[in-house]
């Protein structure tokens, strides 16, 4: 069996734990729930022959007074940065964390999570801003853990992207 | 011509152009490659750094042909090592200082903890006969002491161990006691070690050689061991030995030399590590066998010493009640006893009810009945009991006949026969007035052949003759007795009693006929009326004396039919024996 350490990292309240949840446990609640260090989930994704089970590392988000450790990502094999579209300053802490996670992990592939495309229309994030995204390199995806959109699709190409 | 000219004559009719090629044909190389070889023999450096390039390539192959093997390259470093520490021992310790510091410094800590939990066990059991018994068994053994100690002080379980790859925190393998009923969570839990491990070396460790060795977790020990590559998490409970973490440390070590290309490379595959899983199972320890051998005889003697306790318990508690059972139904078969009620309080038996003091001593009862006098109370009231042996017995007791009078009972009436003397007789009969459920006292058969003459019946008829004596007169339409006259209605009562006891024969009853006396004077209806009235209230208040209503008959009388007449408005009395049919 092959196992895969992937990390959730971003701002604080972007979606990381609902995201998980709505993964692992098909659930989401409206309830915000601020994670405190790491709380650790497992989803055993198929991709043709191969099982690979996910260990998921649900780091606490980012603010003012919780730094995300570079410990905690070191050996993972990917990772999720997770933004806000509705709040933009979730932009440049995903970037930040970016450039942290690429230091400790620099073999660990990447996808970046636009999330809470329920509220496109309230969205902070500009097509622009994507768009560079996408030029400089990086895979990013709308998601929805509210009303599950492309949630198994994002958790699905990173595990693509790490066992090619 | 010599040789030499010779030759000198051949190479100058040859070319430096055709030398050349003749060179390049006898050694195929051109002037530019012998020119850098050339280069190469004369300077030893630049040679050294061509030979540096090969030397490496040539090793291996030397190697893979089997031209030279480990053990051969290892004696000649050995040597070299002793040689170069022989010489000059200052240079290696130089060399070495980096590396061995650090370990030398970790060994010894290592040590002294292991040391001193090993200490902190064996004074546990220090002073306990325990330790007699295992100096007494390293003894004759021939074993070490420190080895019987570890043998029997020691009980712990180490349940589960994990494999966990120390960058990526994923579970290599584990295993544990039982079957692995769910390896997933065991990932997650992995993962979470491994968290916690990182949380708490980036947040408390000072020195980076320092590692988190242990969490506690409720009852739960997780005994960590660390590696270059891999990290080995025992879950362990109990009382620990130190020793356990060398068996750890050379578990990781085993699986460090066995696993090295795997761990290193490591990208996600755990199969590896599933198969062979033997260097984890090293260290699955139990040394709990000794008490799960005597465990069960000593849950045995406590079931069986417990089902006696209780068996013996059920059976007192049986016994007793069936006991007092059978006591309370003496109890309540006894003449002159009632039960109301029965209570057991804090194991006292409380019986309740009313007695009568004639009764022999319950307190024997309850004795016979094997009951102590604390286990049981009597809390009786005591009573008058009517029961016919208890009436007789009484009149006994306060009449004290002589042996000559035999008492007897019939229905309410108390029966003396025999011989006796006056003062007796006298005493009697005035004295069986007060006793209960006597209303009658016969003495028609005590000195029967004398009987017209008997003192007794001369007191009565004296009695009679006072009581006819008697008389009160009152005002009109009033009966009430003054100070005087209550004086005399008292005297009056008992010598009424005296007499309405006395039976002459048992064929008549006496009765006291209550005269009221009137006068035709005015209106003689009227007048009897009233006399009538006041012949009913001095029988009320002669009822209320307590004389019985059957014996009082209220009568009117005009004094003008009077021999010798009464005063009007009077009370007089006149004592007769009637048959008891006509009352």
């Amino acid at each position: 069996m092959i196992k895969k350490k992937v990390c959730m990292l971003g701002a604080f309240a972007v979606g990381k734990t609902s995201l998980v949840q709505r993964f692992v446990n098909s659930i989401f609640s409206g309830k915000y729930q601020t994670t405190i260090g790491v709380k650790i989930d497992q989803k055993m994704v198929s991709l043709g022959e191969t099982e690979v089970n996910l260990l998921l590392w649900d780091i606490h988000g980012e603010d003012d007074f919780q730094k995300v450790k570079a410990t905690y990502v070191m050996g993972a094999s990917g990772y999720f940065i997770v933004m806000d579209g509705t709040r933009n300053e979730t932009y440049q802490v995903g970037l930040e964390l970016e450039k942290l996670a690429k230091n400790a992990a620099p073999q660990a592939k990447c996808v970046i999570l636009i999330n809470k495309s329920d509220l496109i229309r309230d969205w902070e994030i500009t097509p622009g801003q994507i768009e560079k995204l996408i030029s400089d390199g990086f895979k990013v995806i709308q998601t929805s853990a509210k009303d599950n959109l492309a949630v198994e699709t994002a958790f699905t190409e990173l595990t693509r992207m790490m066992i090619k | 011509m010599t040789e030499k000219d010779h030759k000198s004559n051949l190479y100058s009719s040859i070319s430096l152009g055709q030398l050349t090629e003749l060179r390049k044909a006898i050694t195929g190389l051109d002037s530019e490659d012998l020119q850098r070889l050339s280069r190469l023999i004369q300077d030893p450096e630049l040679f050294s750094i061509e030979i540096s390039q090969l030397l490496p390539l040539s090793i291996k192959k030397m190697f893979e042909r089997g031209e030279v093997d480990e053990e051969q390259l290892r004696k000649f470093v050995e040597q070299v090592l002793h040689q170069s520490v022989k010489s000059d021992p200052g240079v290696m310790a130089t060399i070495l200082f980096p590396i061995m510091m650090p370990a030398i410094r970790k060994a010894v800590a290592e040590d002294i903890k292991r040391m001193v939990e090993s200490l902190n066990t064996t004074l546990e059991y220090g002073f306990s006969p325990k330790r007699i018994g295992w100096r007494m068994q390293a003894l004759f053994s021939g074993r070490k002491y420190a080895e019987i100690v570890l043998s029997n002080a020691y009980v712990f379980k180490v349940s589960q161990v994990f494999l966990i790859h120390r960058t990526t925190g994923l579970l290599l393998n584990q295993v544990q006691e039982t079957e692995i009923k769910d390896a997933r969570n065991a990932d997650m839990v992995s993962s979470m070690m491994s968290a916690i491990k990182d949380f708490v070396q980036d947040s408390f460790q000072r020195d980076a050689e320092e590692n988190l060795d242990s969490i506690k977790v409720g009852n739960f020990n997780i005994w960590i061991e660390q590696g270059p590559y891999a990290i080995i998490a025992a879950i362990v409970e109990g009382n620990v030995p130190g020793s356990l973490r060398l068996i750890l440390k050379e578990a990781i070590e085993a699986i460090h030399v066995n696993f090295s290309y795997e761990l290193e490379h490591f990208q996600g595959d755990t199969e590896p590590f599933v198969l062979k899983d033997r260097f984890l199972r090293t260290c699955l320890l139990n040394e709990k066998k000794e008490i799960k051998r005597k465990k069960p005889v000593i849950i045995f003697i406590l079931v069986a010493l417990l089902l006696g306790v209780l068996g013996f318990w059920t059976y007192t508690r049986v016994e007793t009640k069936l006991r007092f059972n059978r006591m309370l139904d003496e109890l309540e078969a006894t003449k002159g006893v009632v039960v109301t009620g029965t209570e057991k309080k804090d194991g006292v038996y409380s019986i309740t009810g009313l007695y009568d003091p004639l009764v022999s001593n319950l307190n024997n009862v309850v004795k016979l009945h094997g009951f102590d006098l604390h286990d049981v109370k009597l809390n009786l009231e005591p009573m008058i009991s009517l029961d016919y042996d208890l009436v007789l017995l009484r009149a006994r007791r306060v009449l004290m006949p002589p042996e000559t009078i035999d008492l007897s009972l019939k229905r309410d009436t108390l029966i003396a026969e025999g011989a006796a003397d006056n003062e007796w007789l006298e005493r009697a009969t005035s004295l069986v007035l007060h006793l209960p459920g006597i209303y009658f006292f016969d003495i028609a058969k005590v000195n029967e052949e004398k009987m017209q003459q008997t003192p007794a019946r001369q007191l009565v008829e004296k009695r009679i003759l006072a009581i006819e004596n008697y008389y009160f007169v009152f005002r009109i339409n009033e009966v009430k007795l003054d100070s005087l006259q209550k004086i005399d209605f008292d005297i009056l009562i008992n010598e009424a009693k005296s007499v309405l006891n006395f039976r002459f024969d048992q064929d008549s009853v006496p009765v006291i006929e209550v005269y009221s006396h009137t006068s035709r004077n005015g209106h003689i209806d009227a007048n009897k009326n009233a006399a009538r009235l006041r012949a009913e209230k001095f029988v009320d208040l002669m009822l209320q004396s307590g004389l019985p209503i059957e014996t009082l008959v209220p009568k009117v009388i005009f004094v003008e039919d009077e021999k010798v007449p009464f005063p009007v408005r009077s009370v007089s009395f006149k004592v007769k024996y009637v048959n008891p049919a006509a009352l």
